[in-house]
């Protein structure tokens, strides 16, 4: 599995390098200045085909709804096998999101890479005269894409500036799943539990989203687009009652995301 | 700008890590007492006495989870077990001073609480026991033996005190595998002992068969005393004193029934007078394991002489012959002298008058005549005959009889007109066939009575010239004659289930006395207890002349159909034996 993740992310780098930040045409520029030999009518054909510098970078955040179905029952099994008759505090809720992207811009088109950040998490806790015990799950997903995105020719009335669009998302997703199991009795020394269980793995995600923009300067944009994200769940395996009982992470769900973008 | 953008992204990032918060608090009421505690310990008492390794378990009787371990502490240790039911060993100290066995329970509260939930609210209940070592060969052991209710020897060991863990052992070839507990005392059966010195060594062992200690007990019982005392003729008493075990015993091949500490059993002979007494313990009587014999040929009743005598029933004395070499006569009260002195030598058969005025004997074709000195100054010749011929009688008119074949020989004993005179009877010739009393003198020496093979008759030989037949009965009812022993004028005459008192001469019939048994002889008759003796097989009959009662059955071990017996003073002789048969009779 971490294999195949690595093998995705080293070909994402490769087509960032490539296609993004356009090192041959670079490479190629520095050499026609160097050597001043091209003619003006290969120049235009050149400049003709040639890819535009227009790199644009986008910072975004929004919130995220997040399936999580097997860690809902992960999270009540944990409880279970310590024994501890604990309250749920938070279950998996929707959370802030943020990410990064860099894209190319082609006509009203652009392609590029997206990192982002998921997070949402659990807590069951009990506390009374003799002690406190809490189970936290913290989940993080990182995922990194290849985006493509194409602005609709779609002008509202009321607002011209604004730009509608549409935008696909796929990439892989590395998920880090912590669940912290911590107990303190305070008439024992040392009553403590602290234990740290960490699962970590990786998966494929697709995100469809839509969007509308607004341009604030000449270069700078901000966006407010939804989607919905749907990955191949993460299976792992738990211990429950001697039995292994298959469990799924899941980071599918709805976003909402409101963007920062620039044009380099 | 670009700055901004990283600042942006970074805070962004930083802040969307999910963050868990908040702690449920739940009300609860924390316990404020002590759970009530079930715990059995292996070892009964609060005080434990550690003589070897000593295994202890605990086991506390709980259901549920709430129990959750137990340490327990003794001398420097200290041990942790989660277990109900815990098994520990304690070594014995050199001290022995008293010290604590603690064991601390920690029971979850059950409160409902975090700490309960996660089994870490605990109640300590703290049990505790005192110990104690004991090195037993300093402090010994109680061993002794007692008689078990039902006879048999117990031997018993007194368990050292407050020992657990502990096997005991006795061995002996007396003790098998059955013990017995009562309180702290082992007992052992030693059913096969019966007495004399006997080892029981006691041993304990500690878990593992690891020798701890012996000892040994010593019991010597006396042994039982038997007694054998001839009782009867046909009987003995048995009897077994101070034996304080109850035994079965048997009498010959008879087990007298049950089990006797002392016991007096008669017992009648069955074929002879030989007697032998087995004791068996009461363990191995079912087997019949015969542990002890005593057996005996019982001495005769009768008792051995050296001399042949003769009685007078007027003076109730007695003269013997002890020497027919030295014709002597000794005069004898009773009882009669007993002894098996000189013995061997021949002895002279004598004869005396009822009225003890005349005393004869013969020896070796003789016949010697005492004088009132007793000694012999005159000898007669007389017929060569067997020195111990049979019928050979002195009458008060001082006239000796003997029979020499079919004849009848009288001598005259007094010097006076007449010296001898012989008449033919009926009489059989041949004397080795004993026809009991077949002949007979009345004690005046006036009759004579002679049962011949068939016949019987009366003489009249008064006049000691001629014998006159004045009855004769060819009928063969009379079987025999007894003169009576003080009146001259009567007869007994033996019929074949009766005896007829009759007179003479006349031979009227007087009275008549019944017997209950066939086929007897008649022998004698004693004029100082008036008993007739008739034998009968191997018993004699003592019957009262008087009455016709039988008072008195004695067994013989031989055929007393061949014996010339006496019956005088209770005295009852035959050959070199003579009873006295005074007591029994009493």
């Amino acid at each position: 599995m971490k294999k195949q993740i690595a093998f995705t992310i080293g070909k994402l780098v490769i087509f960032f390098l490539l296609v993004v930040l356009q090192l041959p045409a670079q490479i190629q520029n520095k050499t026609i200045v160097r050597k001043k030999t091209i003619t003006q009518a290969e120049y235009q054909r050149w400049k003709k085909y040639s890819y535009k510098n227009d790199v644009i970078i986008s910072a975004y955040t929004g919130f995220g709804t997040y399936s999580m179905k097997g860690m809902k029952s992960f999270q009540t099994n944990i409880i279970s096998q310590i024994g501890v008759d604990a309250r749920i505090n938070s279950d998996f809720p929707p959370y802030w999101l943020s990410g990064l992207a860099v894209m190319q811009k082609f006509d009203n088109a652009r392609v590029g890479f997206n990192f982002g950040k998921m997070s949402t998490g659990a807590r069951s806790s009990l506390s009374d005269y003799s002690g406190q015990f809490y189970s936290d799950i913290v989940c993080e997903g990182y995922k990194l894409g290849f985006i493509f995105e194409k602005d609709i020719d779609y002008r509202i009335s009321f607002a011209k500036k604004l730009k509608t669009g549409y935008r696909l998302e796929l990439g892989g997703l590395y998920s880090n799943i912590q669940n912290k199991v911590y107990a303190l009795v305070y008439d024992i020394p040392n009553g403590l539990i602290d234990e740290w269980l960490t699962i970590e793995s990786g998966t494929y995600y697709i995100e469809p989203s839509l969007y509308v923009g607004y341009p604030i300067t000449n270069k700078t944009s901000v966006r407010l687009s939804a989607g919905m994200m749907l990955d191949i769940p993460i299976e792992f395996e738990m211990l429950i009652d001697d039995e292994w009982t298959d469990k799924r992470i899941s980071w599918t769900g709805f976003r909402l995301n409101f963007s920062i973008i620039h044009q380099l | 700008m670009k700055n901004c953008f990283l600042i942006f992204y970074l805070l962004l990032s930083f802040s969307c890590t999910f963050n868990p918060d908040g702690l449920t608090f739940v009300d609860v009421k924390k316990p404020d007492s002590e759970p009530p505690l079930d715990v059995t310990l292996s070892y009964k008492s609060d005080s434990i006495f550690l003589y070897s390794n000593t295994n202890i378990t605990f086991s506390l009787n709980m259901a549920g989870d709430e129990y959750n371990a137990a340490v327990v502490r003794f001398y420097d240790k200290e041990l942790t077990t989660k277990e109900k039911t815990f098994t520990f060993t304690i070594e014995p100290q050199e001290s022995d001073e008293w010290t604590d066995l603690t064991i601390d329970f920690y029971i979850q509260s059950g409160s409902g609480s975090v700490a309960d939930q996660l089994k870490s609210e605990f109640t300590k209940v703290t049990k505790t026991w005192k110990l104690k070592s004991i090195d037993i060969a300093k402090v010994g052991l109680h061993s002794g033996y007692r008689i078990h209710k039902d006879g048999y020897l117990q031997v018993y060991i007194v368990k050292p005190k407050g020992a657990s863990g502990l096997t005991y052992q006795c061995s002996s070839s007396y003790v098998e595998n059955e013990k017995t507990e009562s309180g702290d005392t082992l007992f052992y059966a030693a059913k096969s002992y019966l007495s004399g010195i006997a080892q029981f060594n006691f041993y304990i062992n500690a878990t593992g068969y690891i020798h701890l200690y012996s000892e040994s007990l010593i019991v010597n019982l006396s042994d039982p005393k038997f007694e054998i005392t001839e009782y009867l003729g046909d009987s003995c008493m048995l009897s077994c004193t101070s034996s304080p075990l109850k035994c079965y015993y048997g009498v010959n091949s008879k087990i007298l029934e049950g089990t006797k500490a002392t016991w007096k059993v008669l017992y009648t002979f069955d074929s002879n007078n030989s007697v032998y007494i087995s004791q068996y313990s009461p363990g191995d009587f079912q087997g019949l394991s015969m542990r002890r014999t005593i057996s005996t040929n019982l001495a005769p009743i009768s008792k051995q002489k050296n001399y042949l005598y003769c009685y007078s029933v007027d003076k109730d004395k007695f003269y013997l012959s002890t020497d027919a070499s030295y014709p002597v006569l000794l005069s004898s009260d009773y009882p009669l002298p007993v002894g098996a002195e000189w013995l061997s030598r021949p002895k002279m058969k004598i004869a005396c008058s009822p009225s003890g005025n005349y005393f004869a004997g013969y020896y070796n074709s003789k016949i010697y005549v005492y004088g009132d000195n007793l000694k012999s100054d005159i000898q007669i010749p007389a017929d060569a005959m067997s020195n111990s011929l049979r019928y050979m009688v002195v009458t008060n008119d001082g006239a000796l009889t003997y029979q020499k074949g079919a004849d009848i020989v009288m001598k005259n004993l007094n010097g006076t007109n007449w010296q001898s005179f012989t008449f033919t009877s009926n009489a059989d010739p041949n004397t080795s066939i004993l026809y009991v009393s077949n002949i007979s003198n009345s004690i005046d020496g006036k009759y004579i009575c002679v049962r011949g093979a068939s016949d019987f008759k009366i003489f009249d030989v008064s006049n000691h010239t001629t014998a006159n037949l004045i009855y004769e009965n060819a009928s063969g009812d009379f079987q025999g004659s007894l003169a009576h022993p003080t009146n001259p004028a009567l007869v007994y005459v033996k019929k074949a289930t009766s005896i007829e008192l009759r007179t003479l001469p006349a031979f009227e019939l007087v009275k008549t006395i019944n017997l209950s048994f066939a086929n007897s002889y008649m022998h004698c008759i004693d004029s100082y207890s008036n008993f007739i003796v008739l034998s009968s097989g191997r018993y004699y009959y003592f019957i009262n002349a008087e009455n016709g009662n039988m008072v008195y059955k004695l067994k013989s071990y031989l055929d007393l159909s061949t014996l010339e017996i006496s019956f005088n003073r209770n005295q009852l002789i035959s050959g070199s034996r003579i009873v006295d048969l005074t007591n029994l009779i009493n």
